[in-house]
């Protein structure tokens, strides 16, 4: 069976280091992007099992790239998990159908835990 | 009392007296008289109408009997006797032919019967009778022995009352009884013997009654009485107890009065008819038979009233012949006593009262001789009195007028001083008499100068002087009593005056202290008052309603740069706003619509400064407008410092939203970090990057642990930042509270385990439904039972809620260390924590109090808590059921 495919959107290089090691560990494939736009441009050409979304970044925002993807007939089946700095939130995105909201510095466990509810 | 009455009522006695006596008897005798002739009268009318029917009986008796003779009728009986069977045709015919022919002679007589020896009736001239047994009629019992008359009755056959008489038929031989002859009689005669009137007047009547009391001839009064009428009379009852006798014994009066039959009163008399035992009335109306009475009586008062009229009269007459002399005498002394001596009384009377008068007359003609020259006298007298009274009354005056006055009179002749004064004068100055005042100058009687610095006795001579030449001279004087010292306020005026030769002065001196006094006061009143307005450092004026100025402040007048008259009596808008009319925005023209007192802050560019202006009514009292206070104060500077206070107020708003952009941003900033050292942590310890040993690992996760403090210790400072700054907004629904508990609880249930703490639950079995924000509530629950947890070594956490009325009481309570009494008023401030060492697990943030106090109260709850030290503590808060208005 072929590796699930997370894209993993965030403008911190550093964490999207950290986070991808855990992931591959975890038998994950990884794909990540610095930013909205390019996240948008990845999610698009790759079709991803599961998008890993931070909010607050550079080009495009984690909220616009949401309303975008809702917008995209194969985009919007894509599971998404937030992932941010950013408290406060988490009932705009409810909103858009996104329940997974963890707050960062998130707890390892957590995370794969929810990625395991969506593939 | 007068002669005159005297000799009339005397008259009137003696004449009374002999009319009464001479009526009385009069009347008396003829009462008497009258009364025996009208009971004679009746009387003899009853007696004799009884001897008449009496008579009738007799007669009727006598020719029944009369009849029994008949030798016709003997025979008709005869034959039969002997021939009963025969019918005998011819000597009946004859027998009833004989009958017909007696009744023809007497139309009284009805019918009669001959009946035979056994009751049989055999000839009648009513032939329908015959053949009738008659046996058992009493007319033929009792008529066999005895003639006899049988009592009235009434006859079906014949419709008439009739009386019946039967006689025995003997043999003329023989004597034997052959039969009995009766007859029928109708009462005609009877009734025609009764009804006679004479001398029975108009409602005297004579009428019998049967011994059953039933009447048996007509009532002159009523109809169909025939054995019908009862007649229960005294007059009857009296007949009654003396039958047998017709006549009266001496006991029974012969007539007496009493109710008739028909219940009118009568005089009546009575005759017994023994044969019949039939009672005869004879009876009067009383008011018929007394009639004659009643004019006596009417005679009898007319004269008791018209003889005394007439000797009252004759009395009258005579005493006014006697008197009228002595009267004019009388009347004559009387105008003589009262002084007219001319007045004569004489007359040419020659009786002893003419010589009276003329005596009297020349009495008085020496009378008037002598009193002529006592009278003149007399006048003389009586007008030196009157001249004397009079003087003596005006010098009662003006000593009165004198010696009362409260003002000091007093008499000076300048060379000599003091020569009278009055007691006023020595009250005024406190002389001990009047002694010690004469004599006196006025200088001893002032202080050594008066209040221009000019000697008294200088002055005092200066005043004299003048009022010498003037006449008169008024003036005010500083005094000084004699015995006290004191000084006092007097005014004074001095008038010229001559007095046996010597030109003196009067001087009057009123003490006027009081007066001054009042005058001083007055005036420091006034002197405060405008003190008082001038020391007002706002700009105040006082306006007539019709705005013109009547008063103003020195604080006005000086930012005006105005004198007052250059202000008064001008309108207030021409001098403030340089307008010809009212100022709109004055709140006195406000004040003037509502009486009310108005503030207003007001900027005028003529006047240059902002300013508040309080315009406050003032009224009369019929409660009127008549003008107001106008008080301006100067508020440039409080305007300055609250433009100030705006801006650093604006300034402080930004400065407290940067705030919060900055705890936000910072929190942000600082997560990023944070996840990126946390994950590389957990990866080094995970092993991902290779191997580690378990000394590391251990240091790798306790920096772990504080990583994750840090990011409580974020997430609280956001949270109480929020709080403060009002920016958490409470999401509230409905929720079971209880249920919220369970949830809470068993967040630490692993936590409390490894204490081996029991987290006791005490809740309702039913839901609490309340209506709060959940989260919010949790974050409470969590708090506070994480606390307890922490201190707490050993024994029970209990978590209770309770319903009260529209609200809910939640406590969570320990048995852990407590709070030091000192340290409870801090309990729920900021970054506060005590034993920061104590208790094991995550450190505390110095937070959580302060926030889980900002949400209780954010949901309109109070918290409060109870400690001892040692024993435990006791987190108490409340939360209402409905969330109200937000």
């Amino acid at each position: 069976m072929a590796k699930k495919t997370i894209l993993l959107i965030d403008d911190e290089p550093e964490l999207v280091q950290m986070v991808r090691l855990r992931l591959e560990s975890n038998d994950y494939a990884v794909i990540s992007a610095l930013d909205g736009k390019e996240g948008m441009q990845k999610a698009m050409a790759e079709k991803p099992d599961l998008i890993i979304l931070d909010i607050l970044m550079p080009n495009k925002d984690g909220y616009t790239f949401l309303r975008e993807a809702k917008a995209d007939e194969i985009l919007k089946k894509i599971p998404v998990i937030i992932l941010t700095a950013k408290s406060g939130m988490k009932d705009l995105f409810a909103l858009e159908g996104v329940n997974d909201y963890i707050l960062k510095p998130f707890d390892t466990k957590e995370l794969l835990n929810t990625i395991k509810k969506h593939i | 009392m007068k002669i005159g009455n005297k000799i009339t009522i005397s008259f009137l006695g003696v004449a009374l007296l002999l009319t009464i006596a001479a009526s009385s008897v009069f009347y008396v005798v003829a009462r008497n008289n009258l009364e025996n002739a009208i009971d004679n009268d009746l009387d003899g009318i009853a007696q004799s109408r009884a001897q008449h029917v009496q008579t009738y009986l007799e007669m009727l008796k006598a020719s029944v009997m009369q009849l029994s003779k008949s030798v016709v009728l003997e025979d008709l009986l005869h034959a039969l006797k002997e021939n009963p069977k025969d019918n005998n045709k011819e000597a009946l015919h004859t027998a009833i032919k004989r009958l017909e022919r007696t009744k023809e002679a007497n139309p009284a007589i009805s019918e009669f019967l001959l009946i035979d020896a056994n009751g049989k009736v055999v000839a009648s001239n009513n032939i329908d009778n015959i053949g009738q047994d008659k046996s058992t009629d009493t007319l033929f019992i009792i008529g066999q022995k005895q003639v006899n008359i049988k009592d009235v009755y009434y006859s079906d056959i014949s419709k008439e009352p009739l009386i019946a008489v039967s006689c025995p038929f003997l043999d003329s031989n023989t004597n034997e009884l052959l039969g009995v002859l009766a007859a029928r009689i109708k009462l005609t005669e009877l009734d025609e013997i009764l009804t006679e009137r004479t001398g029975l007047g108009k409602t005297g009547e004579v009428y019998i009654v049967n011994k059953y009391g039933y009447m048996i001839t007509p009532s002159r009064f009523l109809t169909g009485t025939f054995l019908k009428q009862r007649v229960d009379s005294d007059n009857f009852r009296s007949a009654l107890s003396h039958k047998g006798s017709y006549l009266h014994t001496a006991q029974e009066p012969n007539v007496l009065i009493c109710l008739d039959y028909r219940g009118i009163k009568v005089l009546g008399s009575r005759a017994y008819i023994p044969q019949m035992q039939w009672v005869l009335l004879a009876e009067m109306d009383l008011s018929e038979a007394f009639a004659p009475l009643a004019i006596i009586h009417l005679l009898f008062i007319l004269t008791l009233c018209l003889i005394p009229l007439a000797a009252w009269g004759l009395g009258a007459l005579l005493a006014r012949r006697i008197i009228a002399p002595i009267h004019a005498l009388h009347k004559g002394s009387e105008i003589i006593g009262e002084g007219n001596l001319d007045y004569k009384v004489g007359t040419d009377a020659r009786d002893e009262i003419g010589q009276l008068s003329r005596a009297f007359d020349q009495m008085t003609t020496h009378l008037k001789t002598t009193t002529t020259s006592i009278d003149a006298l007399n006048k003389e007298v009586v007008e030196r009195k009157k001249a004397e009274a009079l003087v003596r009354d005006s010098e009662i005056q003006y000593r009165t007028i004198y010696n009362s006055s409260k003002d000091a009179i007093m008499l000076v002749v300048p060379s000599k001083g003091f020569v009278a004064g009055n007691p006023a004068t020595l009250e005024m100055f406190g002389c001990k008499d009047e002694k010690e005042f004469l004599g006196m100058s006025p200088e001893i009687l002032s202080p050594k100068y008066q209040p221009d610095d000019v000697s008294s006795s200088v002055k005092a001579q200066q005043m004299m002087d003048i009022a010498m030449k003037k006449g008169s001279h008024a003036f005010e004087w500083t005094h000084k009593r004699l015995d006290t010292g004191k000084e006092f306020f007097a005014s004074v005026l001095l008038t010229r005056m001559e007095l046996r030769g010597e030109t003196i002065l009067q001087a009057t001196v009123r003490d006027i202290t009081e007066v001054k006094t009042a005058q001083e006061k007055l005036r420091l009143a006034a002197e405060e008052w405008q003190r008082t307005f001038d020391a007002m450092s706002d700009f105040v004026f006082i306006q007539a309603a019709d705005n013109t100025i009547l008063k103003a402040n020195k604080s006005m007048l000086n930012a005006l740069g105005a004198k007052p008259e250059e202000i008064i009596g001008r309108k207030c808008f021409d001098v403030l706003h340089k307008l010809n009319h009212p100022w709109p925005n004055c709140p006195f023209e406000k004040t003037k619509l509502d009486k009310h007192s108005h503030m207003e802050e007001v900027d005028d560019k003529n006047i240059g400064i902002p300013l508040l202006i309080t315009t406050s009514p003032i009224l009369n009292e019929k409660g009127e407008l008549v003008g107001s206070v106008h008080v301006s104060k100067d508020i440039s500077q409080i305007k300055k410092a609250q433009a100030e206070l705006e801006k650093k107020n604006k300034e402080l708003m930004k400065l407290d939203e940067l705030k919060s952009e900055f705890i936000s941003t910072v929190s942000h900033e600082l997560r990023t970090p944070l996840s990126i050292t946390k994950e590389g942590i957990s990866l080094v310890v995970d092993e991902i990057p290779g191997k580690v040993n378990p000394k590391q690992k251990d240091i790798l996760r306790t920096a772990n642990s504080n990583i994750d403090r840090l990011a409580r210790i974020i997430n609280d400072l956001l949270d109480i930042s929020k709080i403060e700054a009002g920016k958490v907004e409470l999401k509230k629904k409905t929720v079971d509270l209880a249920n919220l508990i369970k949830e809470a609880a068993a967040l630490f249930e692993k936590e409390a385990l490894k204490k081996c703490l029991e987290i006791k639950l005490d809740i309702p079995k039913g839901a609490v439904n309340i209506e709060i924000d959940p989260d919010r509530i949790m974050q409470v629950f969590t708090n506070l039972i994480g606390n307890a947890i922490k201190f707490t070594e050993s024994g029970t956490i209990e978590v209770s809620i309770k319903e009260k009325e529209g609200e809910v009481e939640c406590f969570v309570s320990d048995t852990g260390m407590g709070i030091a009494e000192e340290n409870m008023p801090k309990v729920f401030e900021k970054f506060v924590q005590f034993h920061r060492t104590a208790g094991g697990g995550a450190k505390g943030t110095g937070l959580g109090l302060s926030i889980v106090k900002g949400i209780v109260e954010m949901h309109k709850g109070r918290i409060w808590v109870e400690s001892a030290p040692g024993k435990g503590t006791k987190f108490t808060f409340t939360l209402p059921k409905k969330a109200s208005g937000v």
